[in-house]
């Protein structure tokens, strides 16, 4: 079995994001990137399915700048055997564009699953799984938190506002996948080592021009003082009017 | 409530006002806990704002002779802020505010009521760092830290509390209010009573104010998680460690029988001949520590290490840490009876004082687990059992006495951070000559000539 990951390298959770002068974009100077973690839900659900067939190959592909490599190394570490970087300049690419680059490649791969996470975490577009899916003319299932392959056929389980629900498809297909699917395991020193030793192919393509530009980033609003109404029981009819007119919470 | 007592509060309340004064039964409540599974109920709760009030308060109980107990948030794990005599509960939950961050002299000056964790976010914000992390960070307030000169995980590479306060303002028993350190980042003038202050548990004075020293926050961090064959295995890592120029931020170890307990209950397969789980921290640059982190792993494989994993992004990390949060959970379901005490030796004495515990935990028929800053050599010695009664309590105790013994013996100090307060009180005298518990007490006097700032803590 041939699987295909596609991953994303992000700043981690915990960076505090400074918004650069341009207000379009986000300083990158102290971020510390990380692979994105639905990717890693991927890339262990690929390495588990390897795992349990006793053969195939797991391939990364992902489209980043330079530093991408480290993103690609973790995953590596995980266990993946092969991968391969489209490598792009620093600046934005919608997830068309993105989409379009990696169907570009793919659709030279033999692969039967593709996999990606269901979002990055850093722009939250949720689009680039489906788009490479349409692009390529397969079958693509979102969210899946249980995937079950059997007969050349593959069964997934997606969770769905007030319960599961359990899909059919024919392979090959595209999967991307949410928390819960799987835990993702930690890599391995050795493992680490020996993914530096791997070399990663990189491939040059033509990225088309973005159709969406951003405008302007901003941070969230500061949250608005509270306020002190009064102190002690006397205090609560007050209290009481504010919350119902003003605040309109009750 | 006695007339004497009676006067004190009405005329407290007239001083600072009503609302800082509490004597309803649900209050009282509120306040009658700590750390430790003692419970005592006090006959007042004030929650002041200001120094002045604090002030007021103690002129008063001076004058009525009535007992304060400084209490931060309740997590000290010695008894040292319960009311043992009642008395008042002083809280600060109102003084919890940071007064000012400068980032030029890299000091902030903060309210003892402060929360650490609080305290973190906001330094970070603007990437600085104030290190000492208590495993109870997120609960437990820098007043309480300074009090008990807290430590945690990451006092190994940086220090204690203590190594981070430049100065305070300090009211004393009698009212009067003083500064002791400096506002600056040295300073040598007089008797050094910040030092004295820090770690008196609340019984010299009461803290109302300090001046932290800062140092900028690491730029990553990267954790592993390795499984060693022995205790000495991990020391003879730690040396190669040093020898290369790697100091890890965190030092953490669980011995084989909390190793045993996490088994099955964790996301790693964890080997067989596993005796000890070690939590690796190294911080500073990213490029720095990828490197440093390649060495470490080889210095562990030299020294047999089984298994190295590695936590390379921030929720990774914090699934690292969880194994040794879970433990706490796990232990308590598993228990009935479990005793801890932070016991310190020299590193090499480690694996000496671990056998001994063992021996000891099998004599009076109890599980011990070992866990703690091994860093720092700080040891969190449990002695467990199954069922709980008077009996089992008594062999604690018995029990706990070997451990100090063999401590000492060992060249180390019966407690590293959690300080004496009424739980450790007993043991005191097998660590500190008659002379030195002498001198200890007259200094109390000096402060506090009517014993009424939390009386009967580390003395009676
Ligand atoms: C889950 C858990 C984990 C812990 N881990 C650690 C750890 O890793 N390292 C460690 O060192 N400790 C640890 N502790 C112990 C405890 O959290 C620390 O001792 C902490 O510093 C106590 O702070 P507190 O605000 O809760 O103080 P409290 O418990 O409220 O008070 C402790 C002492 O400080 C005095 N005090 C409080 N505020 C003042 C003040 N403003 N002026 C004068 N005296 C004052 C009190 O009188 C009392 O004697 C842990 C406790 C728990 C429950």
């Amino acid at each position: 079995m041939n699987i295909v990951v596609c991953a994303k390298q992000v700043p981690d959770t915990e960076t505090r994001i400074k918004i650069a002068g341009d207000k379009k974009s986000i300083e990158t100077a102290d971020i510390n990137w990380i692979l994105n973690p639905y990717d890693e839900f991927a890339v262990e659900e690929a390495l588990q399915i390897k795992e349990k067939l006793g053969a195939g190959k797991v391939t990364i592909l992902s489209l980043g700048p330079e530093r991408s490599v480290s993103a690609i190394r973790s995953a590596l570490a995980m266990g993946a055997d092969d991968a391969i970087l489209i490598k792009t300049s620093d600046e934005y690419h919608d997830s068309l564009s993105t989409a379009k680059a990696l169907a570009e490649v793919l659709k030279d791969m033999e692969f039967d699953l593709l996999l990606f996470g269901k979002q990055a975490v850093d722009d939250d577009n949720l689009q680039v799984g489906p788009m490479v899916a349409e692009l390529l003319g397969l079958p693509c299932v979102t969210s899946i938190i249980e995937l079950d392959l059997q007969d050349g056929k593959a069964v997934a389980r997606r969770e769905i506002e007030g319960g599961a629900e359990v899909v059919k498809t024919q392979m090959p297909a595209v999967f991307t996948a949410d928390k819960g699917l799987n835990e993702p395991r930690y890599p391995a020193l050795r493992g680490i080592m020996m993914a530096k030793k791997k070399t990663i192919d990189e491939k040059e393509v033509a990225i088309d021009d973005s159709r969406i530009s951003i405008v302007n980033i901003e941070y969230p609003p500061s949250r608005k003082a509270g306020k002190i109404v009064g102190e002690g029981a006397d205090a609560v009819p007050e209290l009481v009017k504010l919350l119902r007119d003003e605040a309109k919470a009750i | 409530m006695e007339k004497n007592f009676t006067q004190f509060i009405e005329e407290l309340i007239q001083q600072i006002g009503e609302k800082h004064v509490y004597t309803d039964e649900e209050r009282r409540e509120a306040y009658n806990f700590d750390g430790t599974d003692y419970r005592y109920l006090p006959e007042a709760v004030v929650e002041p704002a200001t120094t002045e009030q604090i002030s007021k308060l103690m002129k008063l109980a001076t004058k009525y002779k009535i007992a304060v107990i400084p209490r931060g948030t309740g997590t000290g794990l010695s008894g040292g802020a319960l009311a043992t005599n009642g008395g008042v509960i002083l809280s600060f939950l109102k003084m919890n505010k940071i007064i000012e961050i400068d980032e030029v002299n890299m000091t902030a000056r903060v309210q003892p009521g402060l929360i650490n964790l609080h305290l973190h976010e906001a330094l970070a914000e603007k990437g600085l760092y104030y290190p000492p992390d208590p495993a109870s960070y997120d609960t437990s307030s820098i007043g309480g830290n300074i009090a008990e000169d807290a430590g945690g995980p990451h006092c190994y590479k940086y220090g204690t509390t203590r190594d981070y306060i430049l100065g305070m303002e300090v009211v004393l028993p009698n009212g009067e209010i003083i500064r002791t350190g400096v506002k600056t980042r040295k300073g040598v003038v007089g008797y050094d009573l910040n030092n004295l202050i820090i770690s008196s548990e609340g019984t010299l004075g009461i803290v109302t104010e300090a001046v932290l020293r800062l140092i900028p926050l690491p730029q990553n961090i990267m954790t592993m998680l390795v499984f060693f064959p022995n205790i000495e295995n991990v020391i003879a890592s730690m040396t190669g460690f040093s020898k290369n120029r790697i100091v890890p931020g965190t030092m953490e170890f669980m011995d084989k029988a909390c190793v045993d307990l996490l088994r099955g209950r964790i996301q790693f397969t964890i080997p067989d001949e596993t005796q000890v789980l070690m939590i690796i921290e190294l911080d500073g640059e990213s490029s720095e520590i990828e490197k440093q982190m390649e060495t470490a792993g080889e210095i562990c494989f030299e020294n047999e290490a089984f298994d190295v994993f590695l936590a390379d992004s921030s929720h990774k990390r914090q699934g690292l840490w969880d194994v040794r949060r879970s433990f706490r959970e796990i232990i308590k379901e598993t228990v009935k009876y479990k005793r801890a005490e932070d016991v310190v030796v020299p590193i090499s004495k480690i694996p000496e004082l671990l056998a001994g515990n063992y021996a000891i935990a099998e004599k009076y028929d109890f599980v011990s687990y070992n866990y703690g800053h091994l860093g720092d050599g700080n040891v969190h010695a449990n002695m467990t059992n199954m069922v709980k009664n008077d009996d089992v309590i008594r062999r604690g105790h018995h029990a706990f006495k070997e451990v100090f013994e063999l401590t000492l013996n060992l060249g180390g100090t019966i407690s590293g951070e959690h300080g004496i307060g009424i739980t450790k009180k007993p043991y005191l005298g097998m660590e500190l000559s008659e002379e030195s518990i002498r001198i200890q007490k007259e200094i109390k006097k000096i402060f506090d000539p009517l014993n009424i700032l939390n009386p009967g803590k580390i003395f009676d």
